[in-house]
């Protein structure tokens, strides 16, 4: 397994950073403490279907290495991957596709090639322990999740769903995808968002106590993370990735069910 | 040679070797799991009744499967630091969540602690809404819960989703898939910020005590073991750290025998606050 990291805009001065060690995430004691690694940092155009390096970074002697989405002078949707990359690695300026990320893991200790991904808003920070999968980054696939994170009764709250896509493998054009908010109750439509490959969707999401609602394109795979802040205060944020909806399953045939899971809804949302 | 023999194992024996401690000590679950009718897994929450409101969504697992409402007994079960039961409370809904508002009359007076998530369905709807499945289907709790600082200027929740566990009830008895295998050394991804008041909550997902060893590695690369702990089967530990700037504080991390130890992170600043899993 190995994952990539991201940075990104979502406007309303909101600025994103992947905070990475280079202390192994999880090993047996008798194994090394440090992985040494560098990262490389791309970011495609919405028109284009070229890859661009914006940067390689090097821990230089530290043990922490944070990045920030303001460094890089993203537009509002705008994505940089992050990619955890072999030191003596030589990474391409103008790649058609993304290179590999490299793994953390030195012995079978299990290991979540993660970072910390945080999102900060007028001085108060919100984090969570976020990747891109590699494997997930090779197909196209098709995305639900529902509005669990949306549960904000509290006036004046502002949720936002990023819903984030990468596609690593080699493009030949962009189309526009849509991702969509409905009525889980009356399957109607509630909200849609225009976005790309290797692009955020922001979609503002308003709390409804009275229905429940779902997320789902059938154009692409992605992770959603729902950010939500008080519009007028100082106030805590709160930044979380829903679960696949394997996780509703245990064992071997869970994957088997999130199949089945997705054909149910998908087939009934318009 | 190896691969060879390896092709010609049947695939259930092959998942009983990795499961045994001689070829894999770092498998999070047992290899056996029990059978009975209703089986259903969660992760282990915690709730937090101090100074904090705790908020917990709960999935309709039968009923998000089949795309329809399904009605569905939630049982939660509420356990003290200690690793004892304080509390358990039940709802019937055929909603897809169910958002349970924690209060310390359900978790016994317990102020922080853990707790567990199990459905119970009527056999028929179980039945006809997973007959697809040739092998029995098993559903996990992974749930949300969030936390907000009561009466303070924490005008929403922030959530965290479940992590790990894999617990149910037998016979009105807490049980654990997880285990203790080899000692395995974790550290999360985050640099320890200056000034900031951080609490890690630990829980024991497992029958057994837990040692939970902390190290914390200065700027320096000068890594000392702070904390030596045991903490009780089905209980939790809170572990406070102030950072100042005297102690160059940069890195966290923690020893068990968990495969995988991870905790549930509070990063205070005195007025605002983040929680994630680490």
């Amino acid at each position: 397994m190995s994952n990539f990291l991201f940075l990104v805009n979502i406007g309303d001065d909101i600025v994103s950073s992947v905070n990475i060690t280079k202390l192994v995430p999880n090993r047996k004691p008798t194994s090394p403490k440090f992985c040494d690694f560098k990262l490389g940092v791309y970011i495609q155009e919405e028109s284009s279907v070229a890859w661009k390096k914006l940067d390689e970074v090097y821990f230089d002697g530290n043990n922490n290495i944070q990045l920030k989405s303001s460094d890089y002078k993203l537009k509002e949707g705008q994505i940089a991957v992050v990619i955890p990359s072999e030191i003596n690695e030589k990474l391409k300026h103008n790649p058609c596709k993304l290179p590999k990320p490299i793994s953390r893991q030195l012995d079978s200790s299990p290991v979540s090639e993660r970072a910390t991904i945080s999102f900060e808003r007028k001085g108060v920070f919100s984090s969570y322990q976020g990747d891109y999968p590699f494997q997930m980054s090779k197909a196209k696939g098709t995305f639900l999740c529902f509005d669990s994170l949306v549960f904000q009764p509290e006036k004046g709250v502002i949720n936002k769903l990023v819903f984030i896509n990468i596609f690593s493998q080699e493009l030949k054009e962009k189309t526009k995808f849509t991702v969509n908010r409905v009525n889980t109750s009356s399957k109607e439509t509630i909200k849609k968002q225009k976005y790309v490959y290797n692009s955020a969707a922001i979609m503002n999401v308003e709390y409804k106590n009275d229905m429940e609602t779902a997320f789902y394109s059938k154009d692409s795979s992605g992770i959603p993370i729902f950010i939500s802040y008080h519009k007028g205060f100082k106030s805590n944020l709160s930044v979380e990735h829903s679960h696949p909806p394997s996780e509703l399953f245990f064992g071997n045939n869970k994957f088997f069910a999130q199949q089945v899971l997705k054909k149910n809804w998908l087939s009934i949302l318009p | 040679m190896i691969k060879k023999i390896k092709e010609k194992l049947p695939n259930n024996f092959k998942k009983l070797l990795r499961h045994l401690y001689f070829f894999n000590n770092s498998v999070p679950y047992s290899y056996f799991q029990p059978s009975f009718d209703q089986f259903n897994l969660s992760d282990f929450f915690l709730f937090r009744c101090d100074n904090f409101d705790t908020i917990f969504i709960a999935d309709n697992n039968l009923a998000l499967l089949s795309a329809k409402p399904i009605e569905c007994r939630h049982i939660f079960y509420f356990y003290s630091v200690s690793g004892s039961r304080c509390g358990r409370f039940e709802v019937t809904t055929d909603l897809f969540h169910y958002h349970l508002k924690i209060n310390s009359q359900m978790t016994g007076g317990e102020l922080i602690g853990g707790f567990i998530h199990q459905t119970i369905y009527s056999d028929d709807s179980l039945k006809k809404e997973t007959e697809f499945s040739s092998e029995k289907l098993l559903f996990q709790h992974r749930g949300y819960t969030g936390y907000r600082r009561k009466g303070g200027d924490s005008y929403c929740y922030s959530f965290l989703h479940g992590n790990f566990g894999s617990m149910y009830i037998k016979n009105g008895k807490l049980l654990s898939l997880s285990r203790q295998r080899a000692l395995h050394s974790y550290t999360p991804q985050i640099q320890i910020k200056i000034n900031k008041f951080y609490e890690f909550y630990f829980t024991n997902p497992t029958s057994k005590d837990l040692k939970l060893d902390i190290t914390l590695t200065d700027q320096y690369n000068k890594s000392h073991n702070v904390l030596s702990v045991k903490i009780n089967p089905m209980g939790s530990y809170k572990f406070d750290l102030a950072s100042t700037s005297k102690d160059l504080i940069r890195n966290i991390s923690w020893t068990t025998r968990l495969p995988i130890g991870r905790a549930i992170v509070f990063e205070n600043d005195g007025i605002m606050f983040d929680v994630f899993h680490s």
